[in-house]
């Protein structure tokens, strides 16, 4: 049987496209585009805090004390596992193995699950003694630099923005996650018919890949 | 196998083992680093050399960006490329705001000075004098009874002006700067100014206003009077009679 034949008969190919290669090609290069905007649409976030850091280097340099790096560590350990477990779950899926891209998708959604456990703790911590954004913040401990009072305030808006969004990120994650879980089980995936898998996994890796700058700007630079 | 049916590239899991601990080996390693002490500009560089490799690894592995069609790496290299534009030029921006400011105050030294000129050539301030007559009595042909109110007014602060041999119009010189020849704000240097300079054609405005009040804001500056800090003051450099003369001849503008 030759791959053509295998293709044009493939069960999973939609009418406006030639050939599954094509479909595949063509889903996986939507998706990128999509992953594109996510990049720059982050990236807006990453020049406020190039700004702010540039114009306030004293106080970022303060207040980035009061972030947990056991914690930020944690959290980047974890979601770089979610990772190696995503692409498993998509590895599973283009090998056949049903029963290892459910597994590997439901160890994804527990670590994306912990990832915010971590932040909640996080969250709590700063809210509970003031380390917050704008006119909320009343956290006495960290003096405010003169002339410019209000940056501490200012590192702590950049901190809630950024790891606010990209909370939100992991939390559609889990969303999604557990949408191709429900699927994996009731069998609709196969190694003909996983685009949604690998898209999502996409969508996962570029989460872990963002947290990657995030960690080491927020939580570990000077 | 259906995986060699659509070249699907399937990498072993050794493979994506590695990958994972090579991640983590970077991740202690930036960690590690933070600790080290190093200076500021020298730390933030390992920190981001540290991340773009662990980002290349997720991009190439984990995301198939190495196996894949190079048109999804090109999207990809394209929103990085974008974005590294973006950071460099307005970093630029933030760094150079303090020469920019410093060539802003060597120009509006230079306006002083032929500030300072100007009075001893009376020569053209004469000649432009009747022009600026004309201009006030056109004036009120395009405006409507509201214009024609303050005429009369009008006419014994020009002839004031004129008996203090002031010449309102080659002041303007300096104000039109930012608020144009013509007078509607949209001077040269006032361009990219927010709030944008007065534009002294509205008549609504002018209409909401007193001549008491422009020739205060000229006196005392923009700052003073709750307007933009860029308005200068000039009560330093001419008395109120000729700050009057000035303002009549802002009123010429008014359409």
């Amino acid at each position: 049987m030759s791959s053509q034949s295998a293709e044009e008969h493939s069960p999973y190919l939609a009418h406006h496209f030639h050939t599954k290669d094509q479909q595949d090609a063509a889903i996986k290069f939507g998706m990128w585009l999509f992953l594109v905007q996510e990049l720059l649409f982050f990236g807006g976030l990453f020049m406020a805090y190039i700004a702010m850091r540039y114009l306030y280097p004293d106080t970022f340099h303060d207040a980035y004390l009061y972030l947990s790096i056991p914690m930020g560590a944690t959290n980047t350990v974890v979601l770089l596992f979610s990772s190696l477990t995503m692409a498993l779950a998509v590895r599973s899926a283009q090998v056949n193995d049903t029963t290892g891209l459910v597994r590997y998708t439901a160890i994804t959604i527990a670590c994306a699950c912990i990832f915010l456990v971590v932040k909640y703790f996080e969250y709590s911590h700063k809210i509970h003694v003031g380390l917050l954004p704008g006119d909320f913040y009343f956290f006495k401990e960290l003096t405010p630099v003169e002339a410019v009072h209000d940056a501490p305030q200012l590192f702590f808006s950049i901190y809630f923005v950024m790891t606010g969004t990209h909370g939100l990120h992991v939390l559609i994650g889990i969303g999604v996650l557990l949408w191709i879980l429900i699927r994996a089980k009731r069998g609709d995936f196969n190694s003909d018919n996983y685009a949604p898998v690998e898209n999502v996994g996409l969508y996962w890796h570029l989460v872990d890949l963002i947290w990657i700058f995030l960690f080491p700007l927020l939580y570990l630079v000077k | 196998m259906s995986v060699q049916e659509h070249h699907v590239h399937v990498s072993p899991v050794s493979t994506y083992l590695k990958v994972f601990g090579a991640l983590i080996v970077l991740t202690l390693l930036t960690v590690a680093v933070s600790y080290a002490g190093l200076p500021p500009t020298l730390s933030i560089l390992v920190a981001m050399v540290v991340a773009a490799t662990k980002a290349s690894i997720v991009g190439a592995w984990f995301m198939h960006l190495k196996y894949d069609t190079k048109f999804n790496l090109l999207a990809f290299l394209s929103a990085v490329w974008f974005a590294s534009m973006f950071f460099t030029f307005t970093t630029f921006d933030l760094g150079s705001r303090g020469a920019i400011l410093e060539v802003q105050d060597n120009f509006t030294f230079k306006m002083d000075e032929a500030q300072a000129a100007m009075p001893v050539e009376p020569v053209p301030a004469a000649e432009e004098a009747p022009a600026v007559e004309e201009a006030a009595t056109e004036a009120p042909e395009g405006g409507d009874a509201v214009a024609d109110a303050g005429g009369g007014e009008d006419e014994a602060a020009t002839e004031e002006a004129a008996a203090s041999d002031f010449d309102a119009a080659g002041a303007y010189v300096v104000c039109a700067a930012c608020h144009g020849d013509a007078g509607d704000g949209k001077g040269p240097a006032g361009a990219a100014l927010q709030p944008p300079p007065r534009d002294f054609t509205n008549a609504a405005w002018w209409d909401g206003t007193t001549d008491e009040h422009v020739a205060k804001v000229i006196k005392e500056g923009g700052a003073a009077n709750g307007l933009s800090p860029l308005m200068a003051a000039y009560g330093g450099m001419y008395d109120d009679a000729q700050i009057a003369a000035i303002v009549e001849h802002l009123k010429t503008f008014k359409k």
